[in-house]
């Protein structure tokens, strides 16, 4: 069987418990990748400098000095001390999903009252995977769960229990209320003193100027991000073939309209919604996906993995 | 605008509501869907909605405007004018002329059938199917089809169209088919069609005997007055905007068929018996009056029927007179009412064939004879009493067929005056007020008075009561006037009703007599006089009694000015007496009776019908198939309906009217072209139609080049309908299951992914990142 097999929701439906789903996922993208994410972890040096007058003097390579008789400095690689801040976004317009659970999926309650395998659903998904893979690697992995504000929180740690425990906050808690990313960012930012990767699962539907100020936030605090944009495919296709009326998970005015004759404009919107976040990640230096539920997460994991060894990698130069 | 069948053209109207009715309840059909992306969704609406609206217009009206014309298509639509700048459609109301003179035959078919016959070839040569209506000219008018585009209505209503026996009456006729025309204009319905009036008719002299009644004065009637008034009403620009009224006729016809009729009767009883005298008054017209025969045979109700007799006719005569007696089957008492009737062999035209009349026959006429008399009034023949004189007179012997009753004056009231016929008052001057009232009721109930003189004084102070009582506006001078010498009666005597039967002889019989004292008599008319002196005074005069309305009554009373004694006149001992009272009497009865004959055409006056005054019914006297024609007689005393058939009227209480043709309805002479243009040029611009000219001049679609062009249209609507709301409906764009649109939308992105298998191995994931 194929790891990609593994990685497709009807797959992860059928794995439990929710562990087994996440090392299945996790393994199954290293498995599928051509270049090991552990090489080159284990390197500790990674260059040397010359000396600049204010460097520690404990960091002069004095064998170079020996032999060359120039100053240079040893510069390392940190390798285990990466914070990684999984925040996922429980608001109401998560519990969408067209995608229907099989029996004996797991899933979180969007999906047990609805029958649906849920964006959030999705989001819970990516967001264990990437909590196991990174505690795998030694990383410190933290979990927020958002809404109008921070609902729940797991403190980063690298400890092996510490997935055990980012999974217990995903599986529970009712998902309702409306996005405020940018109130729930500042919250996390009050709590993290060093840099961090903050993986930001969401579904991104609310205006770019909302989520711009935060993405800033995060970019001057010296903060790598990465935007999970997690979409269902009926918002990605808009193939409703009828009339409908349409009513807002999040409240608001309901909407009768014949898809098929706005189907066109709402997929330039959201095409220019999915450019605007995907521009905006760009501009601070940050990395924007496109989810889709009926899809594996995999590739969520494999481009976080590379997230990362960018990210490390950044820290150590 | 208007449709051969409205019906379905209202049912197409309803049907533009379908689509709507449609869509509302497909509206409340639209299953819900929770949506997350609601503010990308509402801005995809809000972009999209003008132009949605747009389509769902346009697709909307589309249909609407489909089934619209559909609906027209079926309901066949009739356009006042052409599209295409064609001449305009017309307006055809046809005047058929079914008067008395219509049935006249020229062959195997009468001329009404032959006009009829025409006016189908008129409308059918026309390529448009032009509204025609119908009004029969025959008294009164009537408007028997509106005006319609239905053939098999049109030709419905010309096949039952008959001859009528009453008069033509073009002019109203043709007025009556103006008011329709206006009619249609104002509501619309006619509004920019030419209007036609069509004169079918033979035009004899018959028919153009209203429409010569016109004047050219009296423009109110005319085409040019009825079209400025129809304008006005229109309130448009009379001179532009409403087309003219054409008239067009049919050639009149120029044949003289010879034909001989039944002009009147005149029925009696005998003045002795029962038997009835006839004598009817046959008449003929016709190019050539050769000489020949008409048999004749005369019947009565009751009566056996007389010995079919001829008229030989001379060549050249045109009128003859012929006798019947009829007598009666059976010995019978009493008064009866007799029906009359007189036929003349069937020929070209049968209207005027028959001749009817009603009498009453009474076995005994009972006279009652107001006056007072004394033991001394027969010992001196100059003491005589005009009572005696008269007695005498009207009752000369056993068998007389009168029966003279004495009334004292005192004794005159309602009782004694119950069973008479006739009151001769001698003695006025005698009556109380009470008999004076009792009198009046007596002639106003259909009894004859006579009124002489009180011969016994010169003063006659009686007149203005009496005269008042009897409702008729004679007056007596007060006091009486001696003539030295004597005033001789005229040697010419007007002609009288009274006197008709003794006519011939008449002026011998006046000439012996004298009148040395009058008294002069008053408010009178010419014609009521029945005896005039050489002065030209009259000596007897007959009125009838009249309402305080001026309304004729029944009855009848007869005025002497002088009183028949022998110091009055020396009437009493002449030959004149005897005839001139009885018939006087007696014809004074028979005209008493009331006006028992009533031409066809005119309304039945309730005069003949006293005892049914009030809603009476009355029967004709035959059948036709299974229908009795009644005519109901108002409250006012008149008919609601025209008599419209010659016959015998006879109402439940036994009254009986006489109905006839007028004669004039039944003249056959024909009329010059010319002259039925000058007769017509009244009503307006009159232009004849000959058989051989082709009325085709309209170039205008028919119905069906409308129908088929709407249908045309429907079908045109129908598949701009499909191909749109095809579009509109989005049903073509790519199917749900495509990925192109997911694809679209990270797709872009992938190109930026990085190249490692693994991550270009998933297609639906893309990254970018500022670390390039």
């Amino acid at each position: 069987m194929r790891a990609e097999q593994y990685l497709a929701p009807e797959t992860l439906g059928q794995l439990l418990p929710f562990e087994l789903r996440a090392r299945m996922i996790v393994e199954g993208v290293m498995s599928g990748m051509h270049r090991s994410p552990y090489q080159g972890l284990a390197v500790e040096f990674a260059e040397h400098r010359q000396y600049a007058p204010g460097d520690s003097i404990r960091q002069i390579d004095w064998k170079v000095f020996a032999r060359t008789d120039k100053l240079y400095v040893k510069r390392y690689v940190q390798e285990t001390n990466l914070d990684v801040l999984v925040m996922v976004d429980r608001s109401s317009s998560m519990r969408y999903g067209t995608l229907d659970v099989k029996k004996g999926w797991g899933g979180t309650d969007a999906s047990r009252g609805t029958g649906k395998w849920t964006k959030f659903d999705h989001a819970t998904a990516t967001a264990a995977a990437v909590g196991y893979m990174c505690l795998h690697q030694g990383d410190r992995v933290g979990l927020a769960l958002f809404d109008e504000e921070v609902r729940v929180q797991v403190k980063r740690s690298s400890q092996r229990d510490q997935w055990r425990a980012i999974v217990g906050a995903l599986s529970t808690g009712p998902v309702n209320g409306r996005a405020q990313i940018g109130r729930s960012i500042d919250q996390m930012m009050a709590r993290v003193t060093n840099r961090a990767l903050f993986v930001i699962v969401s579904d991104f539907l609310m205006p770019i100027d909302e989520l711009r100020p935060a993405i800033a936030r995060l970019a001057h605090r010296g903060h790598d991000a990465m935007l999970v944009q997690t979409l269902d495919r009926a918002e990605l296709r808009f193939d409703f073939d009828s009339p409908a009326r349409f009513e807002g998970l999040e409240g608001g005015d309901a909407i009768e309209t014949d898809p098929r004759a706005v189907r066109a404009a709402y997929l330039a919107l959201l095409r220019e919604h999915v450019d605007a976040v995907d521009r905006l990640a760009r501009s601070f230096g940050a990395d924007a996906l496109v989810c889709d539920t009926h899809e594996s997460v995999g590739p969520v994991l494999a481009e976080v993995l590379d997230r990362r060894m960018s990210f490390t990698g950044r820290r150590g130069g | 605008m208007s449709f051969l069948h409205p019906a379905i053209a209202w049912a197409g109207v309803a049907a533009v509501a379908l689509p709507i009715i449609i869509h509302l309840l497909f509206r409340r059909r639209r299953v819900s869907i929770e949506w997350a992306a609601m503010e990308l969704l509402r801005e995809a609406v809000r972009r999209t909605n003008r132009r949605l609206q747009f389509e769902h217009w346009i697709v909307l009206t589309l249909r609407c405007l489909m089934l619209l014309a559909a609906g027209l298509a079926i309901a066949v639509p009739i356009f006042g004018t052409s599209v295409g700048g064609g001449q305009a459609r017309r307006l055809v109301m046809v005047v058929i002329d079914n008067g008395a003179s219509s049935a006249l035959r020229g062959g195997s078919e009468s001329e009404l059938v032959r006009v009829i016959d025409e006016v189908r070839t008129m409308l059918a040569q026309s390529e448009i199917r032009d509204r025609v209506g119908i009004v029969l000219a025959s008294q009164s008018p009537t408007l028997v089809l509106a005006p319609t585009v239905d053939t098999a209505a049109i030709e419905q209503a010309l096949s039952r169209i008959e001859p009528a026996q009453t008069p033509s009456e073009l002019k109203d006729a043709f007025m009556l088919a103006l008011a329709t025309i206006n009619a249609a204009r104002l509501d619309g319905s006619a509004s920019g069609e030419v209007a036609r009036v069509v004169l079918a008719s033979a035009f004899r002299r018959a028919s153009l005997t209203d429409v010569s009644s016109i004047s050219v004065a009296n423009t109110a009637n005319t085409v040019g007055a009825f079209q400025a008034k129809s304008d006005a009403s229109a309130g448009t620009d009379a001179a532009s905007s409403t087309p003219r009224i054409e008239i067009i006729a049919l050639l009149p016809a120029q044949d003289s068929p010879s034909d001989a009729r039944v002009v009147h009767i005149d029925a009696r009883p005998a003045p002795s018996g029962a038997a009835v005298l006839v004598r009817a008054l046959i008449a003929r017209e016709g190019a050539s009056l050769e000489a020949g025969q008409t048999f004749v045979r005369a019947t009565g109700t009751g009566m056996s029927a007389a010995p079919e007799r001829a008229v030989l006719w001379e060549k050249g005569q045109s009128e003859a007179t012929i006798d019947f007696q009829l007598l009666p089957a059976a010995q019978v008492a009493g008064t009866r009412k007799i029906g009359v009737e007189v036929h003349i062999e069937d020929d070209n035209l049968s209207t005027g064939n028959e001749g009817f009349a009603a009498v009453d026959v009474r076995s005994e006429l009972e006279i009652g004879v107001v006056g007072r008399r004394t033991s001394l009034d027969a010992s001196e023949l100059e003491r005589v009493p005009s009572s005696l004189w008269i007695s005498r007179a009207l009752s000369p012997s056993v068998g007389s067929g009168m029966r003279v009753r004495d009334i004292d004056p005192s004794a005159c009231d309602g009782r004694a005056l119950l069973g008479l016929d006739a009151v001769v008052l001698a003695r006025p001057d005698l009556l109380s007020p009470s008999a004076c009232d009792a009198i009046g009721k007596f002639a106003l109930s259909g009894g004859v008075v006579v009124v002489i003189p009180a011969g016994e004084s010169i003063a006659q102070t009686w007149g203005q009561v009496v005269f008042s009582k009897l409702s008729v506006p004679l007056r007596v001078a007060a006091e009486a006037v001696d003539h030295d010498p004597p005033l001789r009666l005229a040697e010419e005597q007007p002609p009288s009703s009274l006197l008709s039967s003794i006519a011939p002889e008449l002026s011998a019989l006046v000439a012996p007599i004298e009148t040395k004292r009058t008294v002069a008599l008053s408010g009178f008319s010419k014609g009521e006089v029945v005896l005039v002196n050489a002065d030209g005074s009259p000596l007897v005069v007959a009125q009838a009694p009249r309402r305080d309305d001026g309304r004729v009554e029944r009855g009848m009373v007869i005025g002497f000015s002088t009183a028949p004694e022998l110091i009055w006149t020396n009437l009493p001992v002449k030959p004149l007496m005897v005839p001139l009272l009885q018939e006087i009497v007696r014809a004074g009865i028979q005209m008493a009776a009331g006006r028992n004959e009533v031409a066809v055409g005119e309304r039945m006056s309730g005069e003949a019908l006293a005892i049914m005054r009030h809603e009476a019914t009355i029967q004709p006297r035959a059948t036709e198939g299974n229908t009795t024609t009644t005519l109901a007689i108002g409250q006012d005393g008149v008919s609601t309906n025209l008599v419209e058939r010659a016959g015998i009227w006879r109402s439940d209480a036994g009254a009986m009217v006489a109905s006839n043709v007028r004669p004039a309805s039944i003249a056959l002479a024909p009329n010059a072209p010319d002259s039925v243009r000058a007769a017509l040029a009244p009503l307006g611009d009159v232009r004849f139609r000959s058989s051989e000219s082709n009325e085709t001049t309209a170039q205008v679609p028919s119905e069906a080049d409308w129908s088929f062009m709407l249908l045309v249209i429907a079908l045109a609507l129908l598949l701009i309908e499909g191909v749109l709301s095809r579009l509109f409906s989005h049903a073509s764009l790519p199917s749900a299951s495509s990925t192109d649109e997911t694809v679209s939308i990270v797709g872009r992105v992938r190109v930026r992914a990085r190249s490692e298998p693994a991550m270009s191995s998933s297609s639906s994931i893309s990254s970018s990142g500022g670390r390039t």
